[in-house]
């Protein structure tokens, strides 16, 4: 690979020779295409924002021309009536042709996007844009940025989503088009999905959130890359990054390149990887021992795609290690006692890349066959097959030194997924996908009995619909589901096999009504449920980092959840707002309950944590916003809310999130911005007095800044973002951080992040996608 | 295009290297009995001769499956006669295995890194340890218990690991045993 990273840098430079200082004399042509049919689009918008007067449409060939242009990095927006509106850089150097390749929407299901004023943000959406400014979080820190969701964590390496205060079983991550399928039943078990390989994030909120799977009553946050047609011949496209923390001491590189093969081939290929080594994090007062982590990650995708049909092959593998605090760890209640009325730490260090026991080591890879077949305009089919690997290691603190030096835990979980879909576009002025999909999944142990070894098939028919009349849009969805689980529980090489069959169906029905040009409501309907899990069901032991133990009950039947939600939209040029209010009733709400009676152990007595199936009702609020209030400024302000109750009895449900939010203002303007920003939560007074170790830690707020800096290096262009996290070193506590019985967290960081994007072209420059 | 070979091979090259890599680990099967290495202390049996008797008599502490699961199946009390010396040794056992193994063999072993603490409540009891590691510190495996007058109450016992941190006291390190005996001196 050294060879091709030779030449890409001598084509930099060679590109850099072309360019010329100054004058504003240069032309951008090209072509617009409809990626789906391949065809020329007319009456695109082609603008280069900041230069009010340069835009142009393009004619019945999909030709344009925008003149007298400058050098420089421009930013584009391209738009059409019919799709998925663009927005990208391009570098300009000198007169360029480029072909860019505009996404149907009318094949898609997310009912909020706004035909025809496409050219405004998407709701419900991180947008490559504002993801490009972030990527120094973990991919769950990215989904923050969608209202509604938090994160639970534990210990400054390993976070989770928070939807609306479900998370969990309760979410559906879908990643690149496939529901991932991890170990996601662990509160300490993150997503295996490296951040740098995201390119957009999307809540699912209509019909199409029915299609991943039933059980997503948080939520489904769909997590993709960039599209692999969108490469393009004649030049190899990519990025480069580099990342430093202060904290931590962290150090990141990241980078992917592809293209299309050439112009006759409609082979495209694109190749990314990350690495990652941290070490101790520092809170404030003092470091958190045994915080280092080490993560590689890759992918490998490769598109092919001829007039009717579009093939796309995925392969990502995940590898990461994670150090546990070491202070988390506790032999018995006595010890975890100790740790918690610690002011600090009983367990101290200084700063050191080694990662010791109790750690975990995950791997998780992803494979993915996609065909899609556009039988004629009106009809699509869609093949995907997939197959997922998930093997994480849990390593306990050694009794001994002597003592079994293997992992703790050995969990091998594979999936195998299929699905078909049939996609209907204006059938009698109605759009609707149909489709079926199955899948099997095996999982396996070594080590600690926690959850016991299962076999579980599943097989699912959905048909979703959208018709749009006038100013309202009636979406639709229905999913049947049948799940056949067995679980083989062993006792003394005694062998149980538990059989367990579930089928029910889920729906939902949602209406939005474009009630002004910028501003739309919509009112949404939905019951999806799901099985009891195999931990819910079969677990019994113990949970080391909690000194408890969790005991399953076999007899549990599914939980069903009826959502429905308000929700006001407006996005215009200068404003964005989304705000939703919701109210969930959770029928067999499947509850970790403390029992009264505590068990005796040889380490002496520990609490138990039984499984309980109770009503629930959750109600909230959640809402984004951001305007350009003068020019360059912009302000912007995020909330949550959530009221979770035990029904049945009468209580506030246990690790919900919070009143929380955000807010910050900030300047942007040619490239160069700068986001200074607080974030708060209260503390959460709804619990239940004596149910867990320590009271809610008490309301924060933290500020940080982030910013971004246009540079050249050897007069390539390149960018350089300034991230700051709790900017004033300030001690505080999380409520939804596993850990705040034991530490504060993460004290001040300071992120450098260096982006060059590699653009090398023969004949012009091409856009990167930003 | 001249980059197409090397780049080619390049992808070749990767996608071999991880399947051959996704396929190195010998894989449990979820139907088959699971492999468990990591041992677990599942029995403490304390022996106390009656130093003027020589009578041996036993206190055992047994749960077989380890945390969690079934409630241990003996949890004895300890009696003991008042005013009277006892040698009493510590034996702890991994019962859950085919073969049961004696932890306590470990414990003498890495000394260095153990220590049993003795806390009665409620009874006079003074626990005296008759064994030493490489650092003259005790260990606790054999102790000395002179009982004072009739009481009942209870006896905790904690083995603390406390690898490179030991210095003789309870605080540093994790527990591997804590059971607070039930105790009748009559």
């Amino acid at each position: 690979m050294k060879k091709n990273i030779a030449f890409i840098t001598a084509l930099c430079l060679n590109v850099s020779l072309f360019s010329q200082d100054s004058g504003c004399t240069y032309s951008v042509k090209g072509q617009v295409i409809d990626s789906s049919h391949t065809e020329p689009l007319e009456l695109a918008q082609i603008e280069v924002l900041d230069h009010k007067n340069r835009r142009s449409s393009t004619d019945k060939n999909g030709m344009f021309e925008l003149k007298n242009l400058c050098t420089g990095m421009l930013e584009l927006h391209v738009s059409h009536q019919h799709c998925e509106h663009l927005d990208f850089h391009l570098l300009l150097t000198r007169d360029t042709f480029i072909v860019i390749y505009l996404k149907h929407v009318e094949q898609e299901f997310e009912g909020f996007r706004v035909v025809g004023q496409s050219r405004l943000p998407r709701f419900h959406t991180i947008t490559a844009k504002r993801l490009e400014n972030m990527k120094a979080n973990s991919v769950t820190g990215l989904m923050q940025e969608l209202s509604g969701v938090t994160q639970l964590s534990t210990g400054p390496n390993i976070a989770k989503p928070v939807v609306n205060g479900l998370h969990s079983n309760r979410v559906i991550i879908v990643n690149n088009g496939i529901r991932q399928e991890g170990q996601n039943w662990g509160l300490e078990h993150a997503p295996e999905i490296d951040p740098f390989l995201v390119q957009e994030i999307e809540f699912l909120k209509g019909a199409e959130a029915l299609r991943y799977g039933a059980d997503g009553i948080g939520g489904v946050i769909h997590v993709k890359p960039a599209s692999i047609f969108s490469e393009n011949s004649g030049r190899i496209s990519g990025q480069f990054n580099a990342l430093g923390s202060s904290n931590g001491r962290a150090g990141t590189i990241s980078g992917f390149a592809g293209n299309r093969i050439s112009a006759k081939i409609p082979f495209y290929w694109r190749l990314q990887g990350t690495i990652q080594r941290t070490g101790n994090i520092r809170a404030p007062d003092y470091f958190l021992t045994n915080t280092g982590k080490k993560e590689q990650n890759y992918s490998v995708h490769a598109g092919y795609r001829i007039k009717r049909l579009k093939t796309e092959l995925f392969y990502s593998r995940f590898d990461n290690t994670t150090g546990i605090f070491l202070g988390s760890h506790v032999g018995s209640l006595q010890d975890l006692q100790a740790a918690i009325n610690s002011e600090r730490p009983l367990v101290s260090s200084g700063f050191s890349y080694k990662i010791g026991r109790p750690f975990q080591d995950v791997s998780h890879h992803l494979m993915k066959l996609k065909n899609e077949i556009s039988l004629n305009a009106r009809n699509n089919l869609e093949m995907t097959v997939s197959y997922q690997k998930n093997h994480r290691q849990e390593y306990d603190l050694l009794r001994s030194a002597s003592s079994f030096s293997g992992p703790s835990f050995d969990y091998y979980l594979n999936t195998y997924g299929g699905e078909l879909i049939w996609i209907r576009n204006d059938f009698h002025k109605l759009n609707f996908k149909a489709g079926v999909s199955a899948n099997h999944q095996a999982n396996a142990y070594t080590g600690r009995y926690f959850v016991p070894g299962f076999y579980q098939d599943g097989g699912a028919a959905f048909f979703m619909a959208s018709r749009q009349a006038g100013k309202i849009r009636y979406e639709g969805a229905l999913r049947y589901d049948l799940k056949h689980l067995r679980a083989y529980l062993w006792n003394n090489n005694s062998l149980h096999v538990a059989d367990r069959r579930f089928n029910a169906a889920t729906y939902l029905l949602m209406v939005s009504w474009q009630a002004y040009k910028h501003s739309k409501f919509t009112v949404s309907h939905a019951s999806s449920w799901r099985p009891p899990a195999p931990n819910e069901l079969y677990s019994n032991g113990l949970h080391q980092g909690l000194a408890s133990i969790e005991v399953g009950d076999a007899s549990m039947r599914p939980e069903r959840s009826f959502n429905q939600s308000v929700a006001y939209l407006f996005n215009s040029k200068t404003s964005y707002f989304e705000g939703e209010v919701f109210y969930k009733y959770l029928d067999g709400f499947i509850n970790l309950v403390p029992s009264l009676t505590p068990q005796l152990t040889i380490r002496g007595a520990f609490p138990v944590f039984r499984y309980e199936q109770v009503d629930a009702g959750m109600y909230g609020l959640n809402f984004i916003f951001k305007k350009t209030v003068y020019r360059y400024f912009f302000v912007s302000a995020k909330g949550n809310l959530v009221f979770a109750d035990d029904l049945s009895a009468g209580t506030p449900l246990s690790q919900i999130p919070p009143l929380s939010g955000s807010s910050g203002a900030g300047f942007t303007r040619n490239g160069y911005s700068i986001h200074l920003f607080g974030q708060f939560a209260a503390r959460q007074n709804r619990y239940v007095e004596n149910s867990d170790y320590k009271t809610p830690p008490p309301a924060y707020a933290v500020f940080g800044m982030e910013s971004t800096v246009p540079l050249s290096i050897a007069r390539h262009p390149a960018r350089l973002h300034i991230i700051i996290n709790n900017l004033s070193n300030t001690r505080y506590r999380d409520y939804l951080n596993r850990f705040r019985y034991f530490t504060d967290e993460q004290g001040f960081n300071l992120t450098l992040r260096l982006v060059v994007p590699l653009d090398i072209t023969i004949k012009s420059i091409k856009n990167y996608e930003n | 295009m001249k980059i197409k070979t090397p780049l080619q091979c390049g992808i070749i090259a990767l996608v071999t290297s991880l399947f051959a890599g996704a396929c190195k680990d010998k894989e449990p099967s979820p139907n088959e009995p699971p492999k468990n290495e990591t041992e677990l202390i599942t029995t403490m049996v304390i022996e106390f001769e009656d130093s003027f008797l020589f009578k041996k008599t036993y206190a055992v502490f047994r749960d077989k499956d380890g945390e969690g699961g079934a409630p241990p199946s003996q949890f004895d009390t300890i009696r003991l006669t008042s005013n009277r010396p006892y040698i009493t040794k510590i034996i702890l056992l991994d019962e859950s295995k085919q073969s049961t193994d004696t932890i306590s063999n470990q414990v003498l072993k890495e000394a260095n890194d153990h220590l049993f603490i003795f806390t009665p409540a409620g009874v006079d009891i003074n626990v005296k340890p008759e064994d030493k590691d490489d650092n003259n510190l005790p260990i606790g495996l054999f102790t000395v218990w002179r009982t004072g007058a009739p009481a009942s109450g209870t006896m905790n016992i904690r083995l603390k690991h406390q690898p490179g941190v030991k210095d003789g006291t309870a605080g540093p390190g994790d527990t591997d045993v804590e059971i607070n005996f039930p105790c009748v001196i009559e």
